[in-house]
């Protein structure tokens, strides 16, 4: 069943907590809803959810509407599943009553309904563990009740509001896998709302990316990485060198000319944020997009079209790699992965290990590294 | 995490929209008009029927009249007794709140904070005295070391029946409240907090001084507001006691000003407007008290504190057990002596032990029988009583406006009207001409007293189950409605079990306080109907039997405690999982 | 909503469970048209010996008797409550004064006249008003003075009232508190009467400055006097006789030289009666030979029982040697009481 938000709007007051916004969910499809504290997450969920009223557009799950102006149906006649970020697990009921307690509005008998809670304990791999409370359990355990208990009645729908946030990092990167799993097991549609980019880019099929009310990008998480619409979203994504450069040419495709004069093949358009692509023309400036894994460290002596030449000014051992930080004349400096140790203060190059570069062509300002500070309450 | 609360929508360009509420849908619209209704009918208006004599003292009157006058309040300050009581009254009231929370807190650390022997049983003792009725305590300690005590009046009697002496007597029965309120806090400090001051070098003593004892002033404030208001509507310590060491109170110039012929309800309801008065501007500091900074006690996830060792555990058993012996144990004694002394001389012309007064019991006329109703009328009570006072938290749940938050205060000041004032208050209500027109008689039915035990006895519950139930996690419930459950089963398979344990403590505390009372139960009893309080005064006053008042009170307070103690034993039985925890919390229970 | 009509169902099905458990009949109901061949007594009442009385009317006529027993405080209190509304057929309690002013105000029924009036003896007569707005049934001295025979001896007895403000009595002398106890504002009352307003003020705070103690009610001042808390006691004088007989308390009880003040017991018909024939029969039985037997039945009423009879149908339990009696106009009492007891209140208990 596909869950499908047409342009969705919710102002309260003043207030304008979400704008436009449209995302379709497949059948069996996880979609991450990306985005900063404040950018609206919170408010889509509970839209979702049917806690809050929207003023414009709609949301249906199938042929049904859930929401429109003026019109709401209550959660518990929604038939979607939650996961909640602190699980909400009940203090009072076992493992198997909280499974079992979605099923207890259904016209099963006992038998069927206890079928299904083994089911479900198995999916999560929690056999044996139905007569324990939750005070009794671990904290991956307990994530693990609440994920069964969201998909005990087959549900159209699940929501899942930051449910690692209460994990460590390593349970994090198991239970990423295992959810991702569980949930294409059970062919649910799911709706992942995090503030985690690797857990977004992990565990969804699409990733909607959320910013001041409204969605700034959407896509495969490969197309969002490695192509952002604008700067806040690939600073969002991951960290970022920018470097200035102008569009000086083109031919089969764009070229362009860092301030030290280095020669560029660009990709992407020129693109005010929050606006549609447009054309490239020759002469507009805007930065170029390069992530450090796309840097490599080379030998000072080394030569070639897409090498810089600078000072190591500083190196952190970061475990998979070294982050290196090099300081190039006429440039700011720029973050290097690089697989082997570098003293600190030696000369070495910097080379671009792609030939072309994402290229945007954003005005300076909006590019500095800012914190989301106009975040919609 | 969800919190609708945070955003409440505003009807914007779309005026035809529906503004849902939280629990559109759910039903909770029938439930908050109940509660309006609840509210309404058990309180505010047999309240307003009262107060409003103070102002326009004739509106009941045989001729009627709306002529405004504030001669209720002109007669309090232009008398210097009454003038004093109201002083007097709010002294006491603050300094026993300061020290029952000091002692109550000490319990409360003693059973809660450190490992000693015994914590079970000091906590069912605390139950105990919690629930004895104040008559109880004042009338035993009376009858031990009164000025008619049968042991003489020694420094012991006199310090007794000084103003010290009553605070201290009634600072002994409530430090109960306080240990409760603070116990739940206290238990749920999570050890995160605890340990971060012990790593920050503090020693085991200074964390608890400047972490935990901070952590709990909402706790603390929350019980003393109550010992306060307690202390402001107590009669039964006033009447005796009080009134013995020449220290009037307001609740005894009440009763006064209502015995006296004409009656005088424009004193009386003044001198209650005042008692509200004190209560709201009491409850005005403790919200400021409190509303300073967070006290959150617990940081989400982290385990609570397990309980201390301590280097004396024996030394802090006996203190314990002293307490409790002169908390309850020796006033209790003094009526058991009571019912079983043959004449009035008491101890000093010899004792002589006689069961004649038991025996009597049997046929004397306002005796077992009352125990009977007053049992029936409390389990009633406490069972409607705890059901209105879900109904009105459920309604009230995380939902703000200044109508909720005025009711709320109301209510709380309502704890500090005596029985008495109530009681007519019902009376003028109730037996308007207007509701026998209609049909509706319940002035003189068992319907009106039970009517009056519930309105005394809601906004307790009301304030015990609403602060109990703010600490139930929203997404608790929220979860529950996404996994289709309505609100039918939300309460019944959510909220109850949560709040099992708290709403189990209010029905105890509802009905141990119905089945002792006396001032509305003596204005409100349905004629032939007489209460067990009723029967006892019957007995000790108009009837001048005091031994078999004494008998009576000793055999009701054994079939009273046997009842409680059974209810405690199959409630622990049937405790299969940890409610809530800290559920009691800083409600004020 | 289903869990909200269940809560107000057990709230409306509670009324006949209490009601089914020893609880008479609602008196509401009690008073309906239809049950018209059912007589139904509703009765308010400050007497030990009303459950007595209540129950053998009840048993001699059939007629269901609602009892309310409580102090006369709480009975007052009720009774001035329900003005506009009147519930009550009957009340019955010590003291006269608060009678003659709801007698004055036309609260209580006048003009009938029941056939054992002419039981009356001659004390009987004289307390009877002109308008029969209501009836004694007994007289008692409203305050005696006993003293405790281990601790007052010989000529040390007192035998007047300013004996009580001798040396030997200094912290030796109680009473009650006429602010709560319903039979003492008649003391004061009558002692003012007898001495003149402030003569009477005068000997109260000369009491006071003597450390004369006071107590709320009969009981708690007859128990310090039986304990040698207090040496002498003013007091009801059914009580301390009570104390003295049946409480086994060393006391002794004096009139003294200067009279005491006499106490009438009133019972009076509600003019609004919601069961006017039945109590019109009540207060015809208590006048009447059974009816007075039932009042001096100690063993079930307690202290009360001893008063004096205005009956020519039975004989004292206790003739009261020596007493001289002092009549205090019930309505002048009754116009001063708020004035003297608040006199009382701020100059004697402080």
């Amino acid at each position: 069943m596909q869950l499908e938000i047409r342009g969705i709007g919710a102002q309260y007051g003043s207030v304008t907590a979400l704008r436009d916004i449209s995302l379709t969910v497949d059948t069996g499809e996880i979609v991450a809803i990306l985005g900063p504290s404040g950018s609206g997450k919170s408010t889509l969920l509970q839209v979702l959810a049917g806690l809050q009223p929207i003023t414009s557009g709609e949301v249906r799950l199938g042929e049904r509407v859930l929401t429109r102006p003026g019109f709401i149906v209550s959660p518990e006649q929604r038939g979607i599943g939650m996961v909640f970020q602190d699980f909400a697990l009940w203090p009072h009921l076992t493992v198997a009553d909280t499974i079992r307690f979605p099923l207890d509005g259904l016209k099963k008998t006992h038998e069927e309904k206890m079928e299904r809670v083994r089911e479900l304990l198995s999916l999560v791999q929690l056999e044996g563990f139905g007569a324990r409370y939750p005070h009794e359990l671990s904290g991956g355990q307990r994530q693990r009740v609440a994920i069964a208990r969201a998909l005990a009645n087959h549900p159209k729908l699940v929501l899942l509001d930051e449910p690692m946030a209460s994990l460590d990092a390593r349970l994090r990167e198991t239970m990423r896998i295992d959810l991702a799993r569980i949930l294409h097991e059970q062919n649910a549609s799911a709706l992942y709302v995090t503030h985690d980019r690797t857990e977004a880019l992990v565990v969804a099929d699409r990733v909607a990316l959320l910013h001041r009310g409204q969605i700034a990008q959407s896509g495969s998480a490969a197309d969002i990485y490695e192509r952002p619409s604008n700067a806040f979203i690939a600073e969002f994504l991951g960290p970022v060198n920018w470097i200035p450069a102008e569009v000086t040419a083109e031919r089969e495709s764009m070229h362009g000319e860092t301030a030290t004069g280095m020669g560029l093949c660009l990709e992407g358009g020129v693109r005010v944020p929050g606006s549609a692509a447009q054309p490239v023309f020759v002469g507009r400036s805007g930065v170029a997009m390069v992530r450090p894994e796309d840097l490599e460290v080379v030998d000072a002596a080394a030569l070639g079209s897409r090498v810089w030449h600078g000072r190591v000014q500083a190196a952190h051992y970061m475990g998979m790699h070294w982050q290196v930080v090099v300081e190039i004349p006429d440039m700011d400096p720029v973050t290097v992965y690089h697989p082997l140790p570098v003293s600190v203060g030696s000369a070495v190059g910097v080379r671009l290990r792609r030939p072309a570069v994402w290229f945007i062509a954003d005005a300076i300002d909006s590019v500095q590294k800012s914190p989301e500070t106009s975040a919609v309450r | 995490m969800l919190s609708a609360s945070d955003q409440r929508p505003v009807a914007g360009e779309q005026s035809s929209a529906r503004r849902p509420s939280r629990f559109s849908g759910l039903g909770f619209r029938s439930v908050n008009g109940l509660a309006a209704i609840l509210v309404l009918v058990l309180i505010v208006l047999p309240m307003l029927a009262l107060l409003i004599q103070a102002f326009w003292p004739n509106v009941f009157s045989v001729t009627p009249n709306w002529q405004f006058s504030l001669e209720g309040f002109a007669s309090i300050f232009g008398s210097p007794y009454t003038f004093r009581a109201v002083f007097d009254s709010f002294g006491l009231a603050i300094f026993t709140a300061i020290v029952a929370t000091i002692m109550g807190g000490g319990v409360a650390f003693l059973l809660e904070w450190v490992t000693i022997p015994g914590q079970g049983f000091f906590n069912g003792f605390l139950w105990l005295v919690l629930l004895s009725p104040s008559f109880l305590i004042g009338d035993g300690w009376q009858f031990l070391i009164g000025p008619s005590g049968v042991f003489g009046t020694g420094a012991l009697g006199h310090l007794l029946l000084s103003p010290l002496g009553v605070a201290m007597v009634l600072a002994l029965k409530l430090f109960p409240y306080a240990t409760v309120a603070i116990s739940g806090p206290l238990r749920g400090i999570g050890q995160d907090l605890f340990y971060a001051a012990r790593l920050s070098g503090a020693s085991s003593f200074r964390a608890f001084r400047r972490v935990v004892l901070p952590l709990l002033i909402p706790a603390a404030a929350a019980g003393a507001l109550i010992v306060l208001a307690e202390v402001l509507s107590d009669y039964g310590v006033a009447s005796t006691l009080a009134q013995s060491a020449n220290f009037p109170l307001m609740t005894y110039s009440i009763y006064a000003a209502m015995s006296i012929f004409p009656v005088d309800f424009a004193q009386a309801a003044a001198m209650s407007v005042i008692l509200v008065a004190l209560v709201s501007i009491s409850q005005w500091v403790e919200r400021r008290v409190v509303a300073k900074r967070g006290y959150v006690t617990r940081v989400a996830g982290s385990k609570s504190l397990a309980k201390q060792p301590t280097r004396h555990p024996w030394l802090w058993v006996i203190l314990l057990s002293l307490l409790f012996v002169v908390a309850l144990l020796l006033p209790a004694s003094g009526i058991v002596l009571e019912s079983v002394e043959k004449s009035l001389t008491g101890i000093q012309g010899g004792f002589h032990v006689t069961f004649a007064y038991y025996r009597g019991l049997i046929h004397a006329n306002y005796a077992l029988g009352g125990l009977v109703r007053s049992l029936i009328y409390a389990v009633a009570a406490a069972t409607i009583g705890l059901g209105a006072g879900i109904v009105v938290s459920i309604a009230w749940w995380r939902q703000g406006g200044w109508l909720v938050s005025a009711l709320k205060v109301l209510m709380t000041t309502t704890i500090a009207i005596p029985g008495i004032v109530l009681g007519a208050g019902y009376i003028f209500f109730w037996n308007q001409p207007f509701f026998s027109n209609v049909g509706l008689n319940v002035y003189g039915t068992p319907v009106i007293l039970m009517l009056g035990y519930l309105g005394g006895s809601l906004p307790y519950a009301v304030r015990v189950a609403s602060g109990s139930m703010v600490q139930i996690p929203p997404n608790a419930i929220f979860a529950a409605r996404l996994s289709g459950a309505g609100l039918t089963r939300i309460i019944r398979k959510v909220f109850v079990p949560m709040m099992r344990d708290t709403w189990f403590r209010v029905w105890l505390i509802i009905f141990a306080g119905v089945v002792f009372e006396l001032p509305v139960s003596q204005l409100l009893y349905p004629p032939g109907g007489p209460t067990l309080a009723v029967s006892i005064a019957h007995q000790t006053v108009n009837n001048a039997n005091v031994q078999i008042g004494a008998a009576l009170t000793v055999v009701s307070s054994l079939v009273i405690s046997l009842i409680v103690m059974t209810f405690v034993v199959i409630q622990r039985r049937g405790q299969r999982a940890p409610a809530a925890e800290g559920t009691a919390g800083s409600a004020g229970l | 909503m289903k869990n909200s009509v269940k809560i107000a169902a057990s709230l409306l099905a509670l009324a006949p469970i209490a009601a089914g458990c020893g609880v008479a009949t609602a008196q509401a109901a009690a008073h309906k048209p239809a049950a018209h061949q059912t007589l139904n007594l509703v009765f308010y009442s400050a007497e030990g010996y009303d459950a007595a009385e209540a129950a053998a009317f009840q048993k001699a006529t059939g007629i269901k008797v609602h009892l309310s027993d409580m102090s006369t405080g709480p009975l007052l209190a009720r009774v001035a409550a329900e003005a506009q509304n009147p519930q009550w057929d009957v009340i019955w309690f010590d003291g006269n004064a608060p009678m003659a002013l709801m007698d004055k105000q036309g609260q209580l029924l006048t003009g009938y006249t029941p056939k054992s009036l002419s039981n009356y003896n001659a004390l009987g007569k004289s307390l009877l008003p002109a308008n029969h707005g209501y009836f004694p049934t007994g007289v008692s001295a409203a305050g005696a003075i006993a003293y405790n025979t281990k601790l007052v001896k010989g000529k040390n007895i007192p035998t007047t009232w300013q004996d009580l403000l001798k040396p030997e009595f200094k912290n030796g002398v109680g009473m009650n508190n006429p602010a709560v106890s319903g039979p003492t504002y008649p003391v004061v009352a009558g002692l003012f009467k007898e001495m003149g307003v402030s003569r009477g003020e005068k000997y109260f705070e000369n009491l006071k400055a003597n450390g004369m103690k006071t107590f709320s009610t009969n009981g708690v001042t007859l128990q310090a006097l039986a304990t040698g808390k207090i040496k002498v006691a003013i007091a009801q004088d059914s009580a301390e006789y009570s104390a003295e007989i049946n409480g086994g308390a060393p006391i002794k009880i004096v009139f003294p030289h200067g009279g005491v003040t006499m106490l009438p017991s009133d019972i009076a018909i509600n003019k609004k009666a919601p069961d006017m024939k039945a109590a019109k029969e009540f207060v015809n039985f208590v006048l009447s030979k059974k009816g007075q037997q039932v009042m001096q039945d100690w063993k079930a009423a307690g202290g009360d029982s001893y008063f004096q009879p205005v009956t020519k149908e039975v004989k004292p339990l206790w003739n009261r040697p020596g007493v001289h009696w002092n009549r205090v106009n019930a309505l002048w009492a009754g116009q001063h009481e708020a004035l003297w007891v608040n006199w009382f209140t701020n100059n004697v208990i402080r």
